[in-house]
């Protein structure tokens, strides 16, 4: 019982870390008001090109695989939230690789403070809220673009469904940041299931080759961050493609890879040698 | 000459020393040549029209896989070296050496370009070539043609990134700017819809701008769109950019120098 009371209290001495690193961050980062301003606004116009994208294309086309343009942008807003809300806390992974260079990191293993917080507090940045604001411009759009059929099981669904997603995108960070243990060197090859992801899942998944969409169904499961869960959100007819307690299993997913997300790190921690430099 | 020769040979040995980053870029590149590949692939199954706006899903799966390989030679990202030597200080010293500044960043960036030619844009065009149906042009002059429009693409290019870099003469913060540029080529190049299936209103202004010349333009001689008249107007529209683009560069340049003051120490 008393280790149960021990893991408990060592979340909430974390969690209370992990805030103040990040009110320092915030601090420091509202000393450039000007700056901050205008880099969260060139995110948020830049990243609408993408969907000013999509538009044009369905503006010539029509629709995508029996998707009209609402239900793409559903599917859109989605990756883009979710992606969103994980680059914001889990962007001290993506710069854990200079601190792995510099030799940074073995401070943090001298510090009496979980290093899994002190690496996700490392950095943090509020001009990202560019990225989410642009995701949900398009899932309000979508939302008027496209009758949903709400009942109170999609609306509890909704919030856990940009919950997982945000876990999947972080476990990805997580991994790519863990592969800096044996490589040393920034390798950007978890870009492509991050930022590739996002479109990725901003597209219906039947568009792709089967053996993508088994590959992102089984392996990396990145289909749970929108497409299982629009299908049912939105009464897709491929649900029935699918068992159908496919899309509830989302969280579980999610679950799943965050854990081996962790366990990763874990062993890579523990493999970790310093560069000495 | 002599000495933007050898600039240009280092600028290319010092890629060469990222081999693991290369591969994992040529690796994204590939990556999204195949998600846009069978985007469009779906696109065309779904409008049940075999050609849409002048192209069919041939021309499209070949424009994917012809940007996808010619982003890196054009480099359409950010790139912040110039910015990065005004914020410490070193521009000093290069502004103060015997070479023409503007020709010395211009030989690193060609220098740079080449090796992005032979190790990122030829693999990833083999790969949509060979595992994709992306087609490859049958007439040599063709090539030739194309060859040319990528060489002016990446002096635009070049252009408009020394233009960003060297505005943190008077901005303190560089970032911006050229975080704009980046999603601006994108957009306007291009990239993300290919131009032609602009609406009849947009298109004009996106195919005027200087970003159509660095993705749009090359795609356009490579497929075989511009051709006769066309590829003339077609070069001449890159020309003009990049001479246009080289003559505000050296301006604002020597506004510039005009107007920096050493601080020294």
């Amino acid at each position: 019982m008393s280790s149960i009371a021990n893991t408990v209290s060592d979340i909430g001495e974390d969690i209370a870390l992990y805030r103040r690193f990040i009110g320092l961050r915030l601090r420091a980062q509202m000393q450039y008001r000007a700056s901050f301003l205008m880099m969260t606004v060139v995110t948020f116009l830049g990243l609408s090109t993408e969907f000013a994208a999509i538009l044009i294309l369905f503006n010539q086309f029509g629709s995508l695989a029996g998707w009209d343009v609402g239900e793409i942008a559903f599917l859109y807003g989605l990756a883009n939230i979710s992606f969103g809300l994980a680059e914001m806390v889990g962007a001290g992974f993506d710069v854990f690789p200079a601190s792995i260079r510099r030799g940074d990191f073995d401070q943090v293993l001298l510090r009496p403070a979980g290093i899994f917080t002190q690496v996700m507090a490392a950095d943090f940045q509020l001009r990202r809220v560019g990225r989410i604001g642009q995701g949900v411009v398009a899932f309000g759009l979508a939302l008027a673009w496209t009758p949903i059929d709400w009942d109170i099981s999609k609306l509890l669904y909704l919030p856990v469904v940009f919950l997982s997603g945000a876990a999947m995108f972080m476990a990805m960070f997580v991994l790519g940041a863990t592969l800096c243990f044996w490589t040393v060197q920034s390798i950007e090859l978890i870009n492509i299931l991050t930022n590739g992801g996002t479109e990725l899942t901003s597209y219906p998944l039947p568009i792709y080759h089967v053996a993508m969409q088994s590959f992102f169904t089984f392996f990396v499961p990145l289909a749970f961050v929108s497409y299982f869960p629009a299908l049912y959100l939105l009464d897709r007819p491929e649900r029935a493609d699918w068992p159908a307690w496919i899309p509830f299993i989302t969280p579980l997913v999610a679950l799943g890879f965050i854990t081996v997300a962790r366990l990763a790190w874990r062993i890579g921690v523990s493999h970790y040698r310093s560069t000495g430099s | 000459m002599r000495l933007y020769y050898e600039v240009a040979k280092r600028s290319f040995a010092r890629q060469g020393a990222y081999r693991a980053a290369n591969l994992a870029g040529l690796a994204t590149n590939v990556f999204f040549g195949i998600m846009r590949n069978y985007l469009f692939i779906a696109l065309y199954a779904g409008a049940g029209a075999t050609v849409q706006a002048g192209w069919t899903v041939a021309d499209a799966v070949t424009f994917v896989w012809v940007a996808q390989a010619i982003i890196m030679p054009i480099f359409i990202w950010g790139w912040w070296d110039i910015a990065l030597t005004i914020r410490s200080g070193d521009v000093v010293s290069d502004l103060s050496k015997p070479f023409d500044y503007y020709s010395f960043w211009l030989a690193q960036d060609v220098g740079r370009a080449v090796f992005h030619l032979f190790f990122r844009a030829v693999p990833t065009l083999f790969i949509g070539v060979l595992l994709f149906d992306a087609r490859l042009p049958d007439d040599p002059l063709r090539w030739l043609a194309f060859l040319l429009s990528g060489a002016l693409a990446i002096w635009i290019s070049f252009g408009l990134r020394f233009l960003s870099n060297i505005s943190s003469f008077w901005l303190l913060d560089y970032r911006g700017v050229g975080l704009l540029l980046m999603f601006m080529n994108g957009f306007f190049g291009g990239l993300l819809v290919p131009l032609n299936y602009w609406p009849n209103w947009a298109r004009p202004i996106a195919e005027a701008l200087p970003f159509a010349g660095m993705i749009q333009v090359p795609v356009d001689v490579y497929l075989g769109k511009a051709t006769g008249m066309g590829l003339t107007d077609a070069l001449l529209f890159q020309l003009m950019w990049g001479a246009g683009l080289m003559l505000a560069n050296r301006q604002v340049l020597n506004l510039a120098v005009r107007k920096v003051i050493v601080q020294g120490g």
